[in-house]
């Protein structure tokens, strides 16, 4: 099947926002949910978001269809997370597990479940959601980045290493801490 | 094996990026080794955990907020289809589109209203039925419109 997603960039930085608007469909979902996972804030992760798109749409002139044009969007998605928790670390932050405050309300974590789910399994769930959170989130940057691309996007070590510029054995050694750093934080949990 | 060899290859066997040969070694080496078989049962329940984390829908409005920031709101209309090939025609093309649309469009509405002026809306249907430009010949030109005088000189000699 031929790569839909270059003719759509071609189109888009020819400035066709109707091709624009079909490859944003296509993909946000895929880059809400990798910077959901990666940072834990819904409205912050739909910011994000659109700051990742708004790349795409500037940078689709020099978009080259050498690789994945998937590759592409994950390593824009990898600098916009990493870059969003450098400035994170420089302003005083919030732990990403507090509540979020929006003039005065808190802003709940909507995770998708069905409609009609029963209340003691939306407890469940959020419970595991804040266990499962809290050990991403103790893992360091390149680590946690390295785990999302692995273990939720089901990428390759190879494809990984192409969007976080480094080795493949860096990210081999990257995983294997973070798999210890994981199994540590979660044992009480799951014995 | 070494235990601890073993275990570098079973992080990367649990990511499913050893080779088939790798994985029977290790699979040898766990079926073996109580340590390393604990080891994999436990990394195995952690990595099939955190993969239970909720996920979230983009909101209904991601588009159209997105557009708004990358397109001034007056310049939206023309990146769309039509309008946006329109646009991007080169001139002496454009200039020729537009040039067409005019010609049919004023002959169109000329013709239209000079029956309706005649009141005889009846033949303007009955004329946009069979013959949507009125120009079933040019004879039926109005003879005092722009057309049927242009036309009137020029077949007079
Ligand atoms: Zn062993």
């Amino acid at each position: 099947m031929p790569d839909n997603d270059h003719s759509l960039m071609e189109r888009t930085a020819q400035g066709d926002l109707s091709a624009f608007e079909e490859l944003v469909a296509k993909h946000q979902r895929l880059v809400l949910n990798t910077i959901f996972r990666y940072i834990g804030n819904q409205a912050e992760a739909e910011d994000l978001s659109q700051e990742v798109f708004i790349r795409v749409f500037k940078f689709a002139k020099r978009y080259r269809p050498q690789a994945k044009f998937t590759t592409w969007l994950y390593r824009i998605i990898t600098n916009i997370c990493l870059n969003y928790h450098r400035q994170k670390k420089r302003k005083p932050s919030v732990s990403l597990d507090s509540p979020v405050f929006i003039e005065g309300e808190e802003l709940p974590r909507q995770i998708s479940l069905p409609s009609d789910t029963q209340p003691d399994v939306i407890l469940e769930r959020q419970e595991k959601d804040s266990v499962i959170r809290e050990a991403i989130d103790s893992l360091p940057e390149k680590q946690k980045m390295a785990v999302i691309l692995q273990r939720f996007e089901g990428l390759s070590y190879g494809e990984i290493s192409k969007i976080m510029g480094c080795s493949v054995s860096a990210i081999e050694s990257l995983l294997f801490r973070a798999k210890q750093a994981l199994k540590e934080k979660l044992k009480d949990y799951l014995n | 094996m070494k235990c601890k060899e073993a275990r570098r290859r079973l992080s990367i066997f649990l990511d499913n990026e050893l080779s088939q040969k790798e994985a029977l070694e290790i699979k040898g080496h766990i079926s073996q080794c109580v340590f390393c078989a604990k080891e994999a049962e436990a990394l195995s329940a952690a990595l099939g955990f955190i993969k239970e984390l909720g996920t979230i829908e983009p909101p209904l409005d991601f588009w159209d907020n997105l557009s708004k920031k990358i397109i001034p709101q007056e310049e939206r209309v023309f990146s769309y289809g039509f309008f946006r090939r329109v646009v991007q025609m080169p001139v002496p093309a454009a200039a020729s589109f537009i040039l067409v649309v005019g010609l049919l469009l004023g002959i169109y509405l000329g013709n239209a209203l000079y029956l309706n002026a005649q009141g005889d809306s009846s033949k303007v249907a009955e004329a946009g039925a069979d013959n949507f430009f009125y120009l079933a010949s040019l004879d039926d030109l109005p003879s005092d419109s722009v057309g049927g005088v242009y036309i009137k000189l020029a077949f007079q000699k």
